[in-house]
């Protein structure tokens, strides 16, 4: 038990560690350096966060990070790095202070604190935030909570978790980018899965695409499953 | 297609029904500058919601059209007169000021030209000298020439580069006093008031097509969003090329904002991208791809 726990914290901060490097490598020059000197002005307390948050992609661009970090662009990679060290000088007020850089944002900054939630948050105190932020009607905000995100995954409640799966299919995003999602399958989801289909159905709507993901079809009575092996998905087959 | 770019107007006010509009007529940038609501706020906190709006919400909402949406930010003239609650104002701004896509102080001046309206025009210049911002000016509605000659002054003696300064609302009367100085000249072209296309054609073959720029300031009430496409058609109309129509219409407004750094003619060039690959990707690489752009 001991052990597992510490195996990931350790790939965690491996993680925190890597995207600095990545960051640190990739930017070069006058974006180099603005980088280095605003992360020890943070640490001395000689500066205030929210406005080289504010500055920080003028000054390192947003340009997308290589492998294994290109969903992250290099102004969100600097807002969270940011981020993380102003609330290193604050140790116990992380829920007041990420919550403040999240209202004080601008939807870029808000979409970079979604982004690196695991990387400032491994206990899930920040949850609430999360679950706040996804109730935006932001395209781009919602995705940097829903996709590519391993935190709702790891710590949203049953609940909270089939209601995000749901808003994506809503909105027509990718359930193969929903991270985690085979390991919080569950008999409601895939009802309301169902329920979702039937609706579409009686529309005469295609199912949206991807559903087929949300649903463990173990839950599902043999007519059940039909409704989602026998009618059409929006566009081609995806699989 | 040209491309036109309208820098001043509420889109907060707005339907889908314009962006589609004005998306179809070639317009692909817009600037929305921060003023009154129609009636009077009560607290600093109806102002915080509505500055988030205009850089949060309002850009999203532009960007679904593929037209760029920027804004300026600043305290209005109408409201500077409740002083207790726009001193509130003054103490938030600089948060906003600092943003990406804030491209100026704006939209301040005179409204009723009293001394609390003048108190908060020139903290706002010096706020914008800070901070190395334009300024968007508002000439009032009566009494324009008093108001835009004590702007001027005050453009004088605070000492900002007027070169940072447009001032809006232009017409036949205030224009000649602008053009005395080195200060942007906006024009709004309006329905019924403010300035018509055939008008502005007139003043830009006086004048000359050099630091002018043409908006529609459409708002709540009956306005045009179309106005700068429209102006453009009027303009060729009357014997204007396509480079003269494009200098006034697109270039120019640009170029004025892009003083403060945060807009350029590139990437409004480059237009929105609204990217698939993020949402919903038909392929298993991630970034690198080119991705569906819409619009």
């Amino acid at each position: 038990m001991i052990l597992k726990e510490n195996n990931m914290q350790d790939s965690t901060m491996l993680f925190d560690h890597l995207l600095l490097d990545h960051l640190r490598v990739y930017l070069s020059g006058k974006a180099r350096t603005w980088f280095q000197n605003t992360l020890q002005a943070l640490a001395q307390g000689d500066q205030d966060f929210f406005t080289l948050s504010a500055m920080a992609k003028r000054n390192v661009g947003d340009a997308n990070l290589p492998a294994p970090f290109m969903s992250w662009s290099c102004d969100e990679a600097a807002r969270v790095l940011l981020l993380k060290h102003w609330l290193q000088t604050h140790p116990g007020k992380k829920r007041e202070m990420v919550g403040q850089a999240y209202r004080f944002g601008d939807d870029d900054e808000k979409i970079a604190i979604m982004k690196g939630l695991s990387l400032l948050d491994k206990t899930g105190e920040l949850v609430a935030l999360a679950i706040t932020a996804g109730r935006t009607n932001s395209l781009a905000l919602f995705a940097a909570v829903a996709l590519r995100n391993a935190y709702a995954a790891a710590h949203y409640d049953e609940r909270a978790f089939n209601q995000l799966v749901l808003k994506a299919l809503f909105l027509g995003l990718d359930l193969r980018q929903m991270s985690g999602l085979p390991t919080r399958l569950n008999a409601t989801l895939s009802h309301l899965c169902l329920d979702l289909a039937v609706e579409r159905l009686a529309a005469h709507r295609p199912l949206p695409k991807s559903i087929r993901l949300a649903v463990a079809f173990n839950h599902l009575s043999e007519q059940q499953r039909r409704v989602f092996l026998n009618n059409k998905v929006d566009d081609d087959e995806i699989f | 297609m040209m491309k036109y770019f309208d820098p001043h107007i509420h889109m907060v006010s707005r339907t889908t029904d314009d962006y589609q509009r004005m998306s179809a007529a070639g317009i692909v940038g817009v600037i929305e500058p921060a003023f009154w609501q129609g009636q009077p706020r009560s607290s600093v906190g109806s102002f915080i919601d509505y500055f988030d709006t205009i850089i949060g919400w309002e850009r999203f909402r532009a960007s679904q059209f593929g037209i760029r949406h920027y804004c300026t930010i600043g305290l209005n003239p109408k409201e500077a007169n409740d002083v207790s609650l726009a001193r509130e104002v003054m103490q938030v701004l600089p948060r906003y000021l600092n943003k990406d896509g804030v491209v100026a102080v704006g939209e301040i001046g005179y409204d009723d030209i009293t001394p609390e309206e003048d108190n908060f025009l020139t903290a706002q210049f010096d706020l914008a000298k800070e901070y190395g911002l334009p300024v968007l000016v508002h000439t009032p509605h009566r009494d324009k020439k008093g108001g835009v000659q004590r702007t001027l002054d005050v453009i004088r003696d605070v000492g900002i580069n007027p070169e940072m300064v447009i001032i809006d609302h232009l017409n036949e009367q205030t224009l000649p006093m602008v053009k005395e100085t080195d200060c942007w000249c906006g024009h709004s072209v309006y329905p019924n008031t403010k300035m018509s296309e055939q008008r502005m054609v007139r003043l830009l073959r006086q004048y000359g097509t050099e630091k002018m720029v043409v908006n529609s300031a459409a708002d709540w009430g009956v306005s045009d969003p179309l106005k700068v496409p429209k102006t453009g058609d009027a303009m060729r109309a009357a014997g204007f090329t396509d480079a003269q129509i494009t200098q006034v219409l697109y270039a120019n407004p640009i170029a004025f904002f892009a003083q403060s750094g945060r807009i350029t003619q590139q990437e409004v060039d480059a237009g929105v991208k609204i990217d698939q690959s993020q949402l919903w990707q038909e392929n298993s690489a991630l970034r690198g791809q080119e991705p569906l752009v819409e619009c």
